[in-house]
């Protein structure tokens, strides 16, 4: 077992996998994934950030639809 | 993502940079905090002229545009299809968090990435509603390094607004900066 320094031991949940705090447990895979694997996924997920956000602004309010926004595209 | 961090290295072996970390929600996800972010902020450093008393980042966008990166999309330069807003460092605990800023090599790559004491501490005194939630994601890190994180607070004056946010969030549990 990992040796506690005195900081670690006073902070609150040494030593604890997410998944018994009740965090889910994708948490840890996150953090243990390879660099490679880690930095891959947080540009594929701020391309698609990006690409909701442009679709969403294609988004335009339509005067004839009940809805907020029009059909086309939404 | 990589070949962002391809072209950060790039610049900073020119000289264009002085220094550069990534920061911001990249950074916090990078160390395992939820992704919500759509771009990537880097923390710069750049040698002004001799007798200037401006920082510009002109030369680092003159060099980007050189490359090939030319369009902007809001605050953000788009490097091979991402968004990346550049920031100048401010004084103090930006800096040292440049400065500090943990060095990843994979492969043939390097990234530099802020530390996440120092993500937290830069948390504490941005305060919006989501940099509470980061400091929460942050401190619950199994290898947060609370010596490093307590120094900082020292250090940069913000053991009072550690205190307040770490009790409304209850993270004051056995911490006594």
């Amino acid at each position: 077992m990992k040796q506690q320094t005195p900081s670690q031991h006073l902070s609150i949940y040494p030593e604890i996998p997410s998944s018994a705090r009740g965090l889910p447990g994708w948490r840890d895979k996150q953090r243990s994934l390879p660099v490679a694997e880690k930095i891959e996924l947080i540009g594929r997920f701020i391309q698609e950030t990006r690409q909701l956000e442009l679709i969403k602004k294609s988004c335009k309010p339509s005067a004839t639809s009940s809805n907020k926004f029009s059909a086309k595209g939404c | 993502m990589q070949a962002v961090c391809d072209i950060l290295e790039q610049i900073l072996r020119e000289g264009v940079l002085r220094r550069y970390a990534i920061g911001g929600a990249t950074a916090a996800g990078f160390h395992g905090e939820p992704l919500a972010t759509r771009d990537v902020d880097v923390f710069v450093f750049i040698e002004p002229p001799a007798g200037a008393l401006i920082v510009s980042l002109a030369p680092l966008f003159f060099r980007l545009g050189q490359l090939g990166f030319n369009e902007f999309e809001e605050e953000g330069v788009l490097i091979h299809g991402l968004p990346v807003q550049f920031l100048s460092a401010g004084a103090g605990l930006e800096t040292e968090a440049v400065e500090q800023a943990i060095v990843v090599d994979w492969e043939n790559h390097r990234l530099r990435v802020m530390r996440p004491e120092h993500l937290a501490a830069i948390a504490l005194t941005v305060g919006r509603p989501k940099d509470r939630a980061r400091l929460v994601y942050l401190a619950e890190l199994q290898d947060f390094d609370y010596f490093r994180f307590e120094d900082i607070l020292v250090r940069h004056r913000l053991q009072d607004r550690w205190q307040d946010w770490a009790k409304a969030l209850g993270l004051s549990k056995g911490l006594k900066v």
